[in-house]
């Protein structure tokens, strides 16, 4: 039984018979509550205090949603579920992305290329012709380590050893473009527009979802294997990018999960296979596990840095007094990136394939 | 199979959780039902936009469900779905913002708080309210968010501690200098009309 003789005001608004008593009163609580308050007037006051409490509460935060309502949403939401199942088309972002970025968010990232330039960047023409000729970046991965890449559009980017990809600083026009030479795993946002892979005489084209490309020079062949989501590989060729209003086919061959397409480049033709290999597209860095108690942010940027392979640029004397209890295993990098920041009241963007931290530090 | 079970007899939610998993639809359906009104509740006081709110949970379930083989056993569905919401909210009006503070959504600040209730208060209630109501207004998105999370929701520092991020003790300091952030401006008016309540007639 309860001893709540010793609760105070705080206890009791926290009390789920004392909240119901309070929000939905019946005879015998009530009752019960009103004997309790009785019995002193020490009691009296903590039993005032909570009830304004807990009415005050629940004035502020409650949100009514009748429960028919409730019935319906999960029913539609189950009933998407089956169409997913059943169609496993590309899933329609829900929430359309704003271009606006902050002046001083885009000169932040003007200041992290300048200082980037020690990597290999160098200025290209853009390949497309309706796009304004723009910055583009290229990472060659001569490590023997993975490294991680982290697009405009937050789509990242695992580059294997002996790879190289560019990219544009920002994503511009009516798709995503990138090239490849060499080897790479994909996860792409859902963005709208679509993403393109150009990769050793092959488009990949997807919306949103988890692939790898891989396209050596040297190799006879380009394989493009599926994780998860729906992709359609093109010879580049024969491939044009549709018109959002047009919906004729181009000649392409469809991939969904776990199934592999080899672009033999001698034959000029497209198979597609069953992915019997699955570590092929198992990303062992989302596995691994890291556990912090209290500890120094700095060194949890420094951790993420090493495991994903990707730059963390920060400013140590501003975060060095910010310490983090968590842990994570199967989160994605932005997922990790994104709930270190909200404990630590800071936030990132990607700038140039790596993530720049900015916030004012804790002082606590 | 045991034909004694009685099947009336509800069942965890982190039972639910183990058939959901494995690929139990009923048991996603059962488990989405219970916990909507609270999630809907939560990301509604960390997000004013109903529809955004409303989005962000239907595709943390989808999500949920397609990462079913993906995820772990736990003892905590409450703020697992707490915390991976709270996740989904913020990491949508990132990408929305293109990368501004994740810190910009006011916790609750533009909710429109009425002094009428359904609870039968008195005058001399009625003023504590609005003091309390006025005292609440001035807190941080953080200290609303702790207040909301520890007497709303009645969560324990641990669950809170999971669900915001913070060590525990960073949960403790916060909470603690919320109250007394509230005391000071409420308690004073409480202390007062309490004191009357026992002076002689």
């Amino acid at each position: 039984m309860y001893d709540y003789n010793a609760y105070t005001s705080e206890d009791l608004a926290r009390d789920e018979y004392f909240r119901n008593s309070i929000l939905h009163p019946d005879h015998d609580s009530a009752a019960f509550w009103e004997a309790w308050a009785a019995a002193s007037p020490e009691h009296r006051a903590r039993y005032e205090k909570a009830r304004i409490m807990v009415i005050g509460l629940h004035q502020r935060y409650q949100t009514p949603l009748p429960q028919e309502e409730v019935q319906h949403r999960v029913e539609q939401m189950l009933g998407r579920l089956d169409e997913l199942e059943e169609h496993s088309q590309p899933k329609k972002p829900l929430l359309i992305s704003y271009w606006w970025r902050v002046a001083a968010v885009f000169v932040a990232a003007l200041g992290f290329l300048l200082w980037s330039s020690r990597h290999d960047l160098q200025s290209l023409r853009s390949n497309g012709s309706d796009q304004a000729s723009q910055l583009s970046i290229s990472r060659n991965n001569n490590t023997q380590h993975n490294q991680t890449l982290i697009l405009s559009d937050s789509s990242i980017v695992t580059l294997f050893p002996g790879s190289t990809l560019q990219f544009p600083e920002t994503f511009h026009g009516d798709s995503r473009k990138v090239t490849l030479t060499g080897d790479a795993f994909f996860e792409v946002t859902h963005d709208g527009k679509p993403f393109l892979v150009y990769a050793g005489e092959t488009v990949t084209r997807v919306w949103g979802t988890q692939f790898r490309v891989t396209a050596f020079p040297q190799n006879k062949d380009v394989k493009v294997s599926v994780k998860s989501g729906k992709v359609s590989v093109h010879k580049a060729g024969e491939f044009i990018l549709p018109k959002p209003s047009e919906k004729h086919e181009i000649p392409g061959v469809m991939l969904t999960r776990h199934e592999q397409v080899v672009f033999d480049k001698a034959l000029e033709a497209l198979e597609k296979t069953q992915l019997t290999d699955l570590k092929v597209i198992t990303q062992n860095t989302d596995s691994q596990a890291q556990v912090f108690v209290d500890t120094p942010v700095t060194q949890v940027f420094k951790e993420l840095e090493s495991i994903y392979g990707i730059q963390i640029s920060f400013d140590e004397r501003v975060f060095a007094d910010c310490k983090i209890i968590t842990s994570f295993r199967g989160e994605t990098l932005i997922e990790r990136v994104n709930s270190i920041c909200q404990a630590i009241e800071a936030s990132y963007e990607p700038a140039g394939g790596a993530i720049v931290i900015s916030g004012s530090g804790c002082r606590e | 199979m045991n034909d004694t079970i009685n099947i009336s007899q509800p069942i965890s939610h982190e039972l639910l959780w183990d058939r959901f998993r494995a690929g139990d639809k009923e048991a996603f359906g059962k488990l989405a039902l219970h916990y909507y009104q609270l999630l809907y509740n939560y990301g509604l006081n960390l997000n004013h936009d109903e529809d955004f709110v409303s989005d962000c949970i239907q595709e943390l379930f989808l999500e949920l469900w397609e990462r079913r083989g993906f995820l772990s056993k736990t003892d905590f569905v409450k703020t697992y779905l707490l915390r991976a919401l709270r996740n989904k909210i913020f990491k949508e009006s990132i990408r929305l913002k293109r990368f501004q503070q994740p810190r910009e959504v006011p916790f609750a600040a533009e909710a429109d708080i009425s002094i009428e209730s359904r609870m039968v208060l008195n005058e001399e209630e009625t003023a504590q309210m609005r003091q309390l109501t006025a005292a609440l207004g001035t807190l941080t998105a953080r200290q609303q968010e702790i207040i909301y999370l520890r007497f709303y929701q009645g969560l324990e520092f641990d669950e809170i501690s999971h669900i915001m991020g913070l060590t525990r003790q960073s949960v403790a300091n916060l909470l603690h200098r919320t109250l007394r952030k509230i005391k000071e401006s409420w308690i004073v008016a409480l202390m007062v009309s309490v004191i009357f309540l026992f002076l002689p007639a």
